[in-house]
């Protein structure tokens, strides 16, 4: 039975097989799926390539010196993460309001669960599109309402203003990402033994001493999972700014992802697309690598 | 160093990476849900399929498929998924057999050697049918490459309840030149509560379109005879001043223009809510449809101090390199030129006609509303046919905005884009 | 006295709550009030906050004249689809590392979540290679597949998170009756985990159900198409019909508000562990 290995490795190997061979199908399924996608970005990386050629020339890392050198693309760095960092804050802020409030023993919980979740039941491009129309500087319920509110005088168009576009964008993505702040929040709430409350409610603690002391450092973990991946989501989100503003007026929504588009889809120049791509990679996996170190340590 | 990278190449990478996890799902379950089995005999690609003209498909699909005993799968996607899908289509294998693409992409897809010359197709009596112009509109490079489809091109729209609103004459309005129409423009908002000029300063395509009459009409050009950019020409400077000075400096416009497409200033105008607007014939028959509570009219575009343009766009049927099916193909495209499917469908869905004998129909040349349209063939005018074409009016649209949104003088904004779109054309 | 403090209690959360959700719904009752308008009033300069005369001309109209029963369809097809597939990848991967350590683990789980650190918008190209390599261009796995390597990374976390909290002692003590590994993880192990297998299910099928992207690149034939799919389709080159493209997601809501309702009860509890350990 006992079987002779001839080198350590291999040993190792035999003994932890159950354990590689239950990842072995996610890992080979995620390899084959999506391993060269990634890897041909990469190596498209390296390419100049043309819509309009069957042909591709070899030019190092000419793109990225290209990209890392233009003052452009440090604008465009910048605008996508206040893009990332003011629809996270806002999702992660509303989702916890929310997911509080639903914490709450009342009568109809199961009525307001299942009604706070219908922005995540509808495709993110219809929202997109509802709330391009919402804000539409003519026929928007937004500018109807301010105008009997007496608050302005002729329709402004949101989206038609560099200076205020983003957040017409933020707003939206907001919107369509806080259902799932809101329900992995509130699980984490739910998970929190009531024995701790009871004891602090003992000791005097008053409620925002116990939101503050129990229920954020509680929440921790949650917190932790549900803002990373969507910081990630985020970062690589693209449908809601393309159907919105396509990442105009002015380039003043033009996050990285809808340059990639732009550039590598639409103008065709792939290998540029590419490269930005791959940059855009190492500065998500940089964020996660420093995110989950912070957090967990070495103890992942 | 040139290297050709040939799809087998990739195909090599490709199974090297996925390895046996490839393998193993295909063999697990490719199976399960048929699909390269159940392909159609002929695929067509088509865009923007709304619901006016899906009626039509289907009759033409069964009645091609019963004349043939073939099956036809039609797919239609929007516009703004078009050109991405068409490519990822071909780089992946997997193109249509016939596919509409407009004519100004022809070059991009010849580069690719992804589409196949029609010039056997274009002569006698098949090529007879159609408007010369059309039809030259779909060549490249001397040959043939689509069939012309469909057409269009602008005339200025105007409300003539609005126009009377303002003291201004409705039935016989000077609009004949660009300051004839800031005159009246000027009026209706001096006199009116309505928004006098549709001005489109979107980050869309369209923007450039719209804008291009200014540019045009003022002298300038995009591109000189060797392809290279010369957008700021001071006749170009002129032609963004005016246009945009329409917001910055009369006030005529809607608000916000930075926040309207095409088809915003569009709608706005078919709503009533809008004195004028540069739009294609189906504005006017979308109108009749809605049984608008207005009357409007249609001028020929005004002219400038350099003459009078009509942005004209031909889209057409090409044919792929990829296809198993040529000859077949090819029966489809002779199918789709039957005069009376011809005429269904220009009129229909409101594009101009390319077959001559459809556009001589009384529908076309008594209508009100297509009269002005036919008349305006006259001052047609394509833009460049260039491989990047795209990348160039993104560039283009650009300077606008900045022009429309008081970012940068007129000047300024093309000089940049002039350096910019010379240093893109040298690289590529 | 208490009494009085909850009944206040109460009416504050009432209060929040409805406010909350007013603010979460406005954009929703724009998008349903416009259903109901008529497509003059569609697009009257100021908007009208509440239709002028309702009428379910629309809801007919998308009923009589487009394939939304056939649209629902696929959506469920291609969401459950991705859901069993995703789970199944998943659930062993997370147990293994929830409950061993070896070498590569780490590398493991970081790598999963490389995988949604590209747009999927760019690797769309590669991934049509793919698609085609495998032979599934045009068919429902062409979506599927992909849909289920983009919702791997958050279910395999998830329940690695959760089985991390399950105690070991439990799956022992099954050992010890003679239990097989096999019949620990389907016996013990999913059933005590079945609220965070609702949420992970609750994820995949919406992530999958909202998608456009690979319904649009890897799928030809109009009787596959999904509700977003369907809805994309009515934007035509001259007009795009608002208010149907509006109804038809107004519908394509109902299935999913049933799946709400029923899941409802593990929704938020499932949720709860997830990520409760890392």
């Amino acid at each position: 039975m006992e079987r002779v290995f001839r080198s350590q490795k291999l040993r190792y190997v035999h003994q932890h097989r159950w354990a590689y061979l239950l990842i072995a199908p996610a890992a080979v399924f995620l390899l084959a799926v999506v391993g060269y996608p990634i890897v041909e970005t990469f190596r498209l990386s390296l390419y100049q390539s043309q819509a309009s050629a069957a042909t591709e020339t070899f030019v190092g890392l000419a793109h990225y010196e290209a990209i890392l050198t233009d003052q452009a693309f440090y604008d465009l760095l910048y605008r996508t993460g206040k893009w990332v960092l003011a629809g996270v804050l806002g999702k992660t802020l509303l989702g916890l309001l929310i997911a509080v409030a639903l914490n709450a023993d009342v009568r109809g919980q199961k009525f307001f669960r299942t009604a706070f979740l219908i922005p995540w039941g509808i495709p993110y491009a219809i929202s997109a599109v509802v709330f391009r129309w919402i804000e539409h500087p003519q026929y928007g319920a937004l500018n109807a309402a301010l105008l009997q509110l007496g608050v302005i005088e002729q329709g402004v168009g949101i989206l038609g203003n560099p200076d205020t576009a983003l957040l017409g964008v933020v707003v939206a993505d907001i919107w369509i990402g806080t259902p799932f702040m809101a329900i992995i929040i509130l699980a984490g709430l739910q998970s929190i033994p009531v024995e701790l409350y009871e004891a602090a409610s003992i000791d005097g603690a008053d409620r925002y001493q116990q939101f503050r002391y129990i229920t954020l450092p509680q929440l921790k973990g949650v917190l932790f999972i549900a803002t990373l991946l969507s910081t990630i989501w985020t970062f690589v989100s693209f449908d809601v700014i393309w159907t919105m503003t396509r990442g105009g007026p002015l380039n003043a929504t033009t996050t990285l992802v809808i340059q990639i588009y732009q550039v590598g889809l639409e103008n065709g120049a792939m290998g540029r697309g590419a490269a930005y791509s791959v940059i855009g990679f190492f500065v998500l996996l940089m964020f996660a690598l420093v995110y989950i170190r912070v957090y967990a340590g070495d103890d992942l | 160093m040139v290297t050709d990278t040939n799809r087998f190449d990739r195909r090599r990478l490709l199974q090297a990476i996925g390895g046996g996890g490839a393998v193993l799902i295909a063999g697990c379950m490719g199976d399960l849900v048929g699909s390269d089995g159940d392909d159609a005999d002929i695929q067509l690609l088509t865009m923007g399929v709304g619901d006016n003209i899906q009626g039509f498909f289907d009759e033409t699909t069964a009645a091609f498929e019963d004349e043939h005993g073939v099956s036809l799968e039609l797919t239609s996607v929007t516009w703004d998924n078009a050109k991405q899908t068409v490519n990822n289509r071909v780089d992946g294998d997997q193109a249509p057999d016939v596919g509409r693409w407009p004519a100004r992409w022809i070059p991009q897809l010849v580069g690719k050697e992804a589409i196949e010359p029609l010039d056997d197709l274009m002569q006698g009596s098949f090529y007879d049918k159609f408007y010369e112009g059309m039809a030259e509109g779909c060549t490249y490079e001397g040959s043939y490459y689509g069939v012309p489809w469909a057409a269009s091109n602008k005339c200025l729209f105007y409300n003539k309840n609005v126009f009377e609103a303002a003291g201004l004459d409705p039935e016989n309005p000077s609009l004949n030149s660009w300051d004839e129409m800031l005159e009246a423009a000027t009026q209706i908002t001096n006199e009116t509560d309505t928004h006098a000029l549709g001005l489109a300063g979107a980050d869309a395509i369209e923007t450039g379109s719209q804008y291009y009459h200014y540019h045009w009409s003022h002298g300038a050009d995009l591109v000189d005879d060797d392809g290279a950019p010369v957008v700021n020409s001071p006749e170009g400077v002129a032609g963004l001043s005016f246009y945009a000075d329409l917001h910055q400096k009369h006030g005529v416009t809607q608000p916000s223009p930075l926040s309207s497409t095409r088809q915003d200033i569009r709608e706005l105008f078919e709503s009533g809510s809008l004195g004028m607007v540069i739009a294609h014939a189906y504005a006017g028959l979308n109108i009749q449809e809605n049984d608008a509570e207005f009357e409007f009219g249609i001028v020929q575009v005004p002219e400038g101090p350099a003459g009078r343009y009509s942005l004209n766009t031909v889209d057409s049927l090409v044919i792929f390199s990829q296809s198993e099916a040529k000859d077949l193909a090819k029966d489809l495209i002779r199918f789709y030129y039957d005069e009376e499917r011809r005429f269904e469908y220009s009129s229909k869905k409101g594009f101009m006609p390319v077959m001559q004998s459809v556009g001589e129909r009384d529908h076309f040349a008594d209508s009100p509303v297509w009269g002005p349209f036919i008349e305006a063939g006259q001052y047609a005018r394509t833009r460049p046919k260039l491989p990047n074409f795209n990348e160039f009016n993104d560039r283009m649209v650009l300077a606008i905005q900045q022009a429309v949104g008081g970012e940068q003088s007129p000047q300024a904004a093309l000089d940049a884009a002039q350096e910019d779109l010379t240093s893109m054309m040298n690289t590529e | 006295m208490t009494t009085i403090q909850d009944s206040l209690r109460t009416v504050r959360v009432y209060g929040i709550l409805i406010a909350l959700l007013g603010v979460v719904l406005l954009p929703f009752y724009v998008m349903f009030s416009s259903t109901l308008k008529s497509e003059a009033e569609l697009f009257r300069t100021p908007a009208t906050l509440t239709p002028d005369a309702v009428s379910i001309g629309a809801y007919q109209a998308v009923w009589g004249s487009t394939d939304v029963v056939l649209w629902i369809l696929n959506s469920v097809i291609i969401s459950v689809g991705t859901v069993l597939l995703a789970l199944v990848l998943a659930i062993p991967a997370a147990y293994s590392c929830a409950r061993n350590d070896f070498v590569g683990k780490r590398t493991f789980l970081l790598s999963v979540l490389v995988v949604q650190m590209f747009a999927p918008v760019v690797l769309i190209v590669g991934l049509f290679d793919v698609i085609t390599e495998l032979g599934l261009f045009n068919s429902y796995l062409a979506v599927i597949i992909p849909a289920a390597a983009f919702t791997l990374p958050f279910n395999i976390w998830m329940l690695y998170g959760y089985f991390q909290t399950i105690p070991v002692a439990l799956e022992d003590a099954a050992r010890i009756d003679g239990a097989t590994q096999r019949q620990v993880l389907t016996k013990i192990v999913l059933p005590i985990s079945k609220p965070a297998l609702v949420a992970s299910v609750t994820y995949t099928f919406l992530y999958a159900w909202n998608r456009l992207l690979f319904v649009l690149t890897f799928l030809t034939d109009s009787a596959k198409y999904n509700i977003p799919r369907g809805v994309f389709s009515m934007v035509g080159a001259l007009q795009t019909d608002w208010r149907m493209m509006l109804t038809v997601s107004v519908l394509g809501i109902l299935p999913i508000l049933l799946l709400f309702a029923v899941l409802e009860e593990h929704i938020a509890s499932g949720m709860t562990a997830g990520a409760v350990k890392q």
